[in-house]
C-alpha cells in the first residue's frame, strides 16, 4: 500500500516536472523564434544600407579592378573598357584576396588591376577592413578551421546579433542621425574639396596622414596578404597590374615620402605599376576629398587609365 | 569563460539540458555534473589553477570531517588554523607576496638599510579571493558547530566550485548553499524564468552600462593630468557606474544562472546608490562580502558590543581588511579607510541603523530630505571610488587635486568623448528602471507582474536590442572583480 502511494506521488512529480520544463522550453523556443524573425528583419535592413552591392559581382568579365574606396568613384565606367570594378570601400588586401580566390573559383580571370597606394599596407587597415562583408566570398581555406568558417561565413554574416560591425553601424546611425538634433529637418551638403581653403585642406590631410601613417612599419598581415595575391595570380596565370590613384595637390605635398611601399613590393617582383598619383594636381574640382576622386573625376580617370594602358600594354 | 561570451552562451544550454534531462534522476550525478562542468568552466581560463581549487576543497573537506570527530578545544583550534593557514596562505602568496616584498624593500631603504630581493612574476588565479573565503566560512562554521560537516565529497566540491558564483561571488555561506546540494532538485518554471530575466538584466548592466563607462573612465583616469576638474568628476562618475554595472551585473548573471539549476544564491546588491547614508550603502553593496566580514571578523572582535574606542577600532579593522581584500595596493587600503571615516560619525551618534528599509517605500518619489541624503551619500561614494580606481596613491591624490582646479565649474568638452552623451542618457534610464524596481531583488524583477505578455516580451526584446546595438562587445571585457 505504501509503495503504491509512493508510486503515485512519484508519478505526480514526474508529471509536474515534465509539464513545467516543457512549458519553459516552449516559452524559450517561442522567444528565440521571435528573435530570429527580428534578426531577419534587421539583416534586410543592414543589407539595404551597409552590405548594399558588396555581395554583387558580375562573373562574366575576365578583367577586374580590386581596390579600396579609391576605386569606388570609378563606378561602372570601367565596364566600357571590359573591366569589372570589384572595389569596396575600406577593402584590405585580405578582402581582395578572398575576392580574387572567389573570382578564380567562379569566373575566367585574365587580368587583375589592384591598388598599391601608399596607405594600403598601413596597420590601420588591419582594423578598418571589410572582413565581415567579404566573408561572403570566403571559402573554407580562408579560415583556420571548419568551426571558424561556419561561424564567420554564415553565423556572423547572417546573424545581426553576432556581428559587432552590424551593431556598430546601427549604433552610429542612431547616434549620428537620430540623436544629433542639428541634422533634423534639412538636407545636408558636404563642402567639396575645391571649396575648402588651404588651411582646411591641410587640416583634413593631416588627419588622414595621422590615421594611416601613425606606425613606422607596414602591417605584416597586409604585406603577407599582398604577397599571397601575387603568388595566386602567378600560379593561375593572371596578369597583375598595380595602380596608384590620383591625389589632390595639398595632400600630395604633405604626404611627401610617407609610404608603406606596396608599389615597391610589386616592382621588386617585376610587376607592372602605373603611377597616377600626380595626375590631377591642379584639378581639385575632380576630388571629393584629399585622396578620393568624385564621380566626374572617376569617369575622366578611367579614360586616361585605360588609354595609357592601351599604349603600354595593348 | 566569461558570462558575456559566445562560449558561455553555448556552455549554459548544454549544461542545462544535461542537468535536467540526462542526470535528473540522481542527486549525486547532478552534483557530479556540477563539479565537472564547474572545473571545465574554470579551466577555460587556466587549467593549471584547477589544482589549487582541488587542494583547497580537499583540505577544507578533511578539516571539516576531523572537526566533527575531534572534541578537544586545542585540537579543534589547530584544525581550524590549518584550514585558515592553507587558504590565507594561498591568498597571501598569489595576491600579496609582491606587495609585502616591495613595501619591505621600501621601508628598509627608507631607514638606510637597502636590501635586494626579487619580486616574483606571479599570476593571480581568477576568483581566488572568492572561493577561499567561501571555504573558510565552511571551516569556521563547522568549528563553531553551526554546521555539521558533510561526508559527501562530491557535494562539497560542488559547493566550492559551483560555476555561476565561482570566480566573482556572491561569496556563499555553507549554511545557505551547502544544504541545497542535498535537496532533490525540482525544476521550477517561475524560478527559471526569473533566472533568465535576471541574467538579461545583468548582461545589460555589464555590456551596456559598465563596459561603455569603462571606455571613458579609462580614458579620463589614464590621462587625468590633461583634463580639467569637471571632466575628472565625469571620469569618477563613469567609474562609479562602471563598477556598479560590472559587479552587480556579474552577480545578477550568477544568481540568475544558479536559478536555472534550482539554486538560490544570496542577494549581493540591493540598489546601493539609493542609500541615504554610508551605513546603508554598506548594507546594500557587495552584501556577501560585507556580511562575511561582519560575521567572521567584526563580531569576533566585539562588534558594537564594546566601548566606543574599540568600536571605532573594529570599524577601521573591518574596512581596511575589506579594502585590502580587493587588492594589494595602498589605494584599496585608503579606500577602505575613507569609508571607515565616513562610517564612524554614524556609529558614534548611533545613526548607523536608521535607514534599514529601501528609500521611499510605497511612494513614487523620495522627499526632499531623502533626495539630499541620497545625493550626499552618492557624492561621498564617488569620491572614494577615485582611490579605488587610481593606479597608486600619488595618482589618486593628483586626481583629487585636479578636480579642484580652475575648470571645476566648466562644462566638460564632450566632443572628445564621442558617444558619451548617449551613454549618460542610458545611465539615467538605467537608474530610472532601478528606482522603479527598487523594492524587488533587481531592476526588472517585478516585470512578471505585467500581465500583458506581448508588452512584457517587447520590453525583453528591446533590452536585447539595446545590448546588441549599444553594448560594448567589440572585445569581451573581463569583469573587474575577477582581479580580486
Amino acid at each position: 500500500m505504501f509503495s503504491g502511494i509512493h508510486q503515485r506521488k512519484s508519478n505526480l512529480f514526474i508529471f509536474s516536472f515534465d509539464m513545467m520544463i516543457r512549458l519553459f522550453l516552449r516559452q524559450v523556443l517561442t522567444f528565440l523564434t521571435l528573435l530570429l524573425v527580428i534578426n531577419v528583419l534587421l539583416f534586410f535592413m543592414i543589407r539595404g544600407f551597409y552590405i548594399k552591392g558588396y555581395d554583387d559581382v558580375d562573373l562574366s568579365f575576365s578583367e577586374y579592378l580590386l581596390a579600396d574606396s579609391h576605386g569606388t568613384p570609378l563606378g561602372d565606367f570601367t565596364e566600357i573598357h571590359e573591366v569589372h570594378n570589384f572595389s569596396g570601400q575600406s577593402d584590405s588586401y585580405l578582402d581582395m584576396e578572398r575576392k580574387l580566390k572567389y573570382l578564380i573559383r567562379n569566373a575566367h580571370v585574365n587580368r587583375i588591376y589592384i591598388s598599391v597606394d601608399d596607405h594600403t599596407l598601413s596597420p590601420t587597415r588591419e582594423d578598418q577592413n571589410n572582413l565581415d562583408r567579404s566573408s561572403f566570398y570566403a571559402d573554407q581555406d580562408d579560415y583556420p578551421d571548419y568551426g571558424a568558417f561556419i561561424y564567420n561565413k554564415y553565423l556572423k554574416y547572417y546573424c545581426v546579433f553576432l556581428n559587432d560591425r552590424y551593431s556598430l553601424i546601427i549604433k552610429n546611425f542612431l547616434q549620428d542621425e537620430l540623436f544629433d538634433f542639428s541634422k533634423w529637418g534639412g538636407v545636408r551638403s558636404k563642402a567639396s574639396w575645391e571649396d575648402l581653403d588651404i588651411a582646411e585642406q591641410k587640416e583634413k590631410s593631416l588627419d588622414r596622414i595621422e590615421n594611416y601613417f601613425d606606425e613606422p612599419l607596414p602591417s605584416n598581415i597586409m604585406t603577407e596578404a599582398l604577397k599571397r595575391i601575387i603568388l595566386i595570380c602567378e600560379s593561375n596565370d593572371i596578369d597583375l597590374i598595380g595602380l596608384r590613384f590620383p591625389l589632390s595637390k595639398t595632400y600630395y605635398g604633405m604626404l611627401a615620402e610617407e609610404s608603406y611601399g606596396a608599389d615597391t613590393l610589386f616592382i621588386k617582383n617585376n610587376i607592372f605599376v602605373i603611377d597616377f598619383d600626380d595626375l590631377f594636381l591642379e584639378q581639385d574640382s575632380l576630388f571629393s576629398d584629399m585622396d578620393h576622386l568624385d564621380r566626374e573625376g572617376g569617369e575622366i580617370f578611367v579614360d586616361i587609365l585605360f588609354d595609357s594602358l592601351d599604349n603600354v600594354w595593348p | 569563460m566569461l558570462f558575456n561570451s559566445l562560449d558561455f552562451a553555448l556552455f549554459l544550454p548544454i549544461v542545462f539540458i544535461l542537468y535536467w534531462f540526462v542526470f535528473r534522476d540522481s542527486l549525486k550525478s547532478q552534483n557530479f555534473l556540477i563539479v565537472i562542468t564547474s572545473y571545465f568552466f574554470y579551466g577555460w581560463w587556466d587549467w593549471r589553477f584547477l589544482a589549487l581549487i582541488g587542494f583547497s576543497t580537499l583540505i577544507d573537506f578533511a578539516v571539516g570531517v576531523r572537526l566533527d570527530k575531534v572534541e578537544g578545544r586545542f585540537k579543534r583550534k589547530s584544525l581550524l588554523i590549518l584550514s585558515l593557514l592553507v587558504n590565507i596562505g594561498f591568498l597571501g602568496f598569489f595576491k600579496y607576496y609582491n606587495f609585502f616584498l616591495d613595501n619591505f624593500i621600501t621601508a628598509f631603504t627608507f631607514f638606510g638599510m637597502p636590501i635586494k630581493a626579487n619580486s616574483l612574476n606571479i599570476i593571480l588565479p581568477v576568483g581566488i579571493s572568492f572561493y577561499t573565503f567561501q571555504t573558510m566560512s565552511y571551516s569556521i562554521d563547522v568549528y563553531r558547530k553551526r554546521l555539521t560537516a558533510t561526508r559527501d565529497f562530491i557535494a562539497f566540491s560542488a559547493f566550492v566550485s559551483f560555476f555561476p558564483q565561482l570566480v566573482a561571488g556572491p561569496i556563499e555561506r555553507a549554511t545557505n548553499l551547502l544544504p541545497q546540494f542535498f535537496e532533490k532538485r525540482k525544476f521550477d518554471y517561475f524560478m527559471a524564468k526569473n533566472g533568465l530575466r535576471q541574467i538579461l538584466w545583468g548582461l545589460f548592466k555589464k555590456v551596456v552600462i559598465a563596459d561603455n563607462c569603462a571606455e571613458y573612465a579609462n580614458m579620463i583616469f589614464n590621462n587625468s593630468t590633461e583634463y580639467q576638474g569637471s571632466t575628472l568628476i565625469l571620469g569618477a562618475l563613469f567609474f562609479t557606474f562602471q563598477i556598479y554595472g560590472d559587479f552587480s551585473g556579474y552577480s545578477d548573471i550568477a544568481i540568475g544562472t544558479a536559478r536555472l539549476f534550482g539554486f538560490n544564491l544570496m542577494q549581493n546588491f540591493a540598489f546601493p546608490y539609493f542609500s541615504r547614508d554610508i551605513a546603508e550603502f554598506w548594507r546594500r553593496w557587495h552584501i556577501s562580502l560585507t556580511t562575511w566580514f561582519r560575521d567572521y571578523v567584526y563580531i569576533p572582535l566585539g562588534g558594537s558590543k564594546v566601548g566606543t574606542f574599540l568600536q571605532i577600532r573594529n570599524v577601521f579593522v573591518i574596512f581596511i581588511i575589506s579594502g585590502f581584500w580587493h587588492g594589494a595596493n595602498w589605494t584599496f587600503i585608503a579606500w577602505g579607510a575613507l569609508n571607515a571615516i565616513y562610517f564612524i560619525p554614524l556609529l558614534i551618534f548611533g545613526k548607523n541603523r536608521q535607514n534599514i528599509e529601501i528609500v521611499a517605500v510605497g511612494k513614487k518619489l523620495p522627499c526632499f530630505r531623502e533626495v539630499l541624503s541620497i545625493l550626499g551619500t552618492f557624492a561621498l561614494t564617488v569620491f572614494s571610488w577615485i582611490f579605488f580606481r587610481a593606479e597608486n596613491m600619488s595618482h589618486a591624490l593628483s586626481y583629487v587635486f585636479g578636480i579642484f582646479s580652475e575648470g571645476l565649474f566648466a562644462i566638460p568638452d564632450f566632443s572628445v568623448f564621442p558617444g558619451a552623451i548617449t551613454l549618460l542618457i542610458f545611465i539615467v534610464a538605467f537608474m530610472f528602471v532601478e528606482w522603479k524596481g527598487r523594492v524587488g531583488e533587481y531592476g526588472i524583477s517585478e516585470m512578471h507582474l505585467i500581465s500583458n505578455k506581448a508588452y512584457r516580451w517587447s520590453i525583453y526584446v528591446f533590452i536585447i536590442l539595446i545590448i546588441d546595438v549599444f553594448g560594448n562587445t567589440s572585445e569581451e571585457i573581463e569583469f573587474i572583480y575577477f582581479q580580486f
